[in-house]
């Protein structure tokens, strides 16, 4: 690994939100998981404000289905692991 | 069992929580039920298992398998570690936040698992589960965990 000092010119945009991230990571409604609990895990997983993850928590209830979050493949599927870890049915795909 | 149960916050992350011992010998013998699903092979096929291991790519087999090899193990082991953890605490008064987190997700895996046994759905009253002799026991132990997780969640509720 090299020690040069790169830092300063490595893009700093990488935690910008980007139109053209690959990956998107779907929460599906199940009728089993409580709605309380839903809203703590997006909450706590992703440190979303309570009014945005009881809207996400809504989605999925009423719509079936809500995007949680996007970005590349390895972090999505972080993402997903960690939702499956707290028993949400949680998938991703190609964000088309 | 609604008797006499309270969870509220305690200092440090963790919560006090005053339940029946008849609910804390059942949350012993939930998590160690839990532990059998996720270690013993006689479950591999079960439903149980699919619903807590969902598909993790829509529609890309080959995605999915990476995942599974990638992320299968870590998802796993943590749901073992949290069954572990209730089973050892189910006991205690007062639990740290760790603790706290593992009651929360074995919890909730429990209830996935017994919601997928009763075949649950948001088509069916639960009162059809209670008036069922074959689905009683069940449906009561569900409930329990319900409310119980309910108010775990609002107490370690972060605003």
């Amino acid at each position: 690994m090299s020690t040069a000092p790169s830092v300063l010119e490595r893009p700093v945009a990488e935690t910008v939100a980007d139109p053209d991230v690959p990956w998107v990571v779907i929460v599906w409604n199940d009728p089993i998981n409580l709605m309380s609990y839903v809203t703590w895990v997006f909450q706590k997983l992703f440190g979303y404000p309570r009014r945005k993850a009881e809207r996400l928590m809504m989605d999925v209830h009423t719509k079936g289905k809500a995007a949680v979050s996007h970005g590349p493949k390895e972090r999505c599927e972080a993402d997903v692991a960690a939702l499956h870890g707290y028993g949400l049915w949680a998938t991703m795909q190609k964000d088309r | 069992m609604g008797r006499a149960m309270s969870v509220t916050a305690a200092p440090g992350g963790g919560v006090d929580v005053r339940l029946p011992p008849e609910l804390r010998g059942l949350l012993v013998s939930v998590a160690r039920q839990m532990h059998e699903v996720l270690t013993e092979d006689e479950y591999a096929d079960s439903p149980i298992l699919a619903r807590l291991f969902p598909t993790a790519v829509e529609d890309d087999p080959m995605a999915t398998l990476g995942f599974e090899q990638l992320m299968g193990k870590a998802i796993r082991d943590g749901k073992i570690e949290a069954a572990t953890v209730l089973a050892a605490t189910a006991g205690n008064e007062r639990l740290s936040a760790e603790e706290t987190l593992a009651w929360l997700r074995c919890l909730n895996d429990v209830r996935l698992m017994l919601g997928t046994h009763l075949n649950v759905s948001e088509d069916v009253d639960m009162e059809t589960y209670l008036e069922d002799p074959a689905t009683e026991h069940a449906a009561v132990v569900y409930l329990a965990l319900s409310e119980l997780l309910e108010m775990l969640v609002r107490a370690v509720d972060p605003t």
